[in-house]
């Protein structure tokens, strides 16, 4: 067999052969621990997701929106907000409007859009409203989204 | 069992004149921007001669040339995405420059593996690694002006941001356009058996961004993303493994000395697959944490987004040696 395999060897270059000098038909100690990490890692990887495809209960996304401050710039204000999506699905092209009233009246109405809110992510974006928020009722609600 | 002694006694001749023969032909087998003159046949007597520095000097922009070449070649898919242009002036600017330095060592590393030898001349291949640094910074500035994506009314964060994003597919593309313009090919590294094992490793490192850096930053990465469910998720994985298996195998390693025909299956599944497919998702990893695809996602979405993109980086791991 060693043989056989020494005289097809001869056929090739120098390189082929110290290369084959080098290394061997017999994987070193190295090679077994970066593949046993290796499969620990792709392994994890596969049991997470279907961990997630079996656990998985809510198809439907789930928005919240939460206001975390307001800026005057430029004599305009700025209400940073952050929008949450705490279900499962991914939220494509979300609507956020954002109103300020006064009791029945609406003052001002302003509109940002989300490409995507993904499930369990979440997302910053600013309405800027040319009153002061401060003077009048506040209100930031997702209009709507489609399908990914 | 008998033959063991005279083989190694053979392949220690072999060797050893093949170190006979490297001493006097450093120069000339050295694939380097500036001594790529003298050909498999050359001699340092030949090198010598009065025409010398007229020669060198030719073969230098030829090299210069092959160098632009490659550049464009690999790095125009992304010189020409609207999103890397995005990309150039919103990513985080730690991110950018650590991708920028963490892109040296890579060169370094990649114009060792591009030359003959099997000694490891850092100064030669860092100078290489700069040069081609430098090409790549160059392409990107030319491509990006005559396309008016830079203009010199632009803040120079946007204008070095653009530039900088695209410097290092380009220059990777500048290394690899200097060996095979030359008609050479990538090799892993010949030396002990710890050392050719890390070499392998490195090149699908390398054939992973070759592949993955043309489609991590499109928009699409993401959006296949959330249109797949974990299930088909997972389905992804079991075939990115399977084409991997049928590259290592059946183009890749078979017939080398690193897999011998009597290898089982499963022992190349795990040192190079399994392995080569590790790699890759660390590499789709850090390239979507750059490039900000990471940020405020839920876990399940990142590892999501890892898997998609490592299908493309997987098939350019274990391909490498074809495409590299």
């Amino acid at each position: 067999m060693a043989n056989v395999k020494e005289d097809r060897k001869d056929g090739r270059n120098n390189r082929k052969e110290v290369r084959a000098n080098g290394t061997g038909a017999k994987p070193g100690p190295i090679e077994w621990i970066v593949g046993g990490i290796s499969a620990v890692i792709v392994l994890s990887v596969i049991l997470f997701l279907l961990y997630q495809a079996i656990s998985k209960e809510e198809v439907t996304p789930n928005l919240t929106i939460n206001i975390e401050q307001i800026q005057a710039t430029g004599g305009m204000y700025h209400v940073e907000f952050r929008i949450t999506n705490n279900g499962d699905a991914t939220a494509a092209g979300v609507l956020v409007q954002g109103r300020l009233r006064d009791g029945g009246q609406v003052v001002e109405e302003r509109e940002v859009t989300f490409d995507f809110v993904p499930g369990g992510s979440e997302a910053r974006a600013a309405l800027i409203f040319m009153n002061d928020p401060a003077d009048h009722d506040l209100e930031i609600v997702p209009s709507g989204y489609r399908e990914p | 069992m008998r033959k063991a002694p005279v083989r190694h006694q053979r392949r220690g001749q072999a060797f050893a004149s093949w170190n006979h023969r490297r001493v006097p032909a450093v120069v000339a087998e050295k694939p380097s921007w500036g001594s790529q003159v003298p050909k498999r046949s050359a001699t340092l007597a030949e090198a010598d001669a009065p025409g010398k520095n007229e020669a060198v000097n030719r073969q230098f922009f030829v090299g210069l040339a092959r160098g632009f070449g490659g550049a464009l070649i690999f790095a125009l898919p992304m010189l020409m995405t609207m999103e890397m242009w995005w990309l150039g002036f919103y990513v985080d600017r730690f991110r950018l420059a650590l991708l920028l330095i963490v892109n040296l060592p890579l060169l370094v590393l990649l114009s060792h593996h591009a030359g003959f030898e099997e000694t490891f001349e850092w100064r030669e291949d860092l100078r290489d690694a700069l040069i081609a640094y430098g090409i790549g910074i160059l392409a990107s500035a030319v491509v990006l002006t005559i396309f008016g994506i830079i203009r010199p009314t632009m803040p120079m964060d946007e204008i070095v941001g653009k530039i900088a994003i695209q410097s290092m597919p380009a220059s990777i593309g500048a290394l690899l356009g200097r060996t095979q313009l030359g008609g050479r090919k990538v090799e892993p590294q010949e030396g002990t058996k710890g050392e050719t094992y890390a070499s392998e490793l490195f090149l699908m490192a390398i054939g992973a961004l070759f592949l993955g850096l043309n489609v991590a930053p499109t928009e699409e990465m993401i959006l296949i993303s959330y249109k797949m469910t974990e299930w088909h998720a997972v389905l992804l994985i079991l075939l990115s493994l399977l084409l991997m298996h049928g590259f290592v195998y059946a183009v890749e390693f078979k017939g080398e000395s690193t897999l011998g025909p009597e290898t089982p299956w499963w022992s190349a599944f795990l040192r190079f697959t399994l392995a080569g497919y590790a790699i890759s998702i660390l590499v789709c990893l850090y390239v979507l944490w750059t490039f900000g695809r990471t940020d405020e996602q839920a876990a399940t979405q990142i590892v999501m987004s890892v898997i998609v993109l490592g299908f493309p980086a997987s098939l350019g791991a274990a391909a490498a040696r074809l495409i590299l």
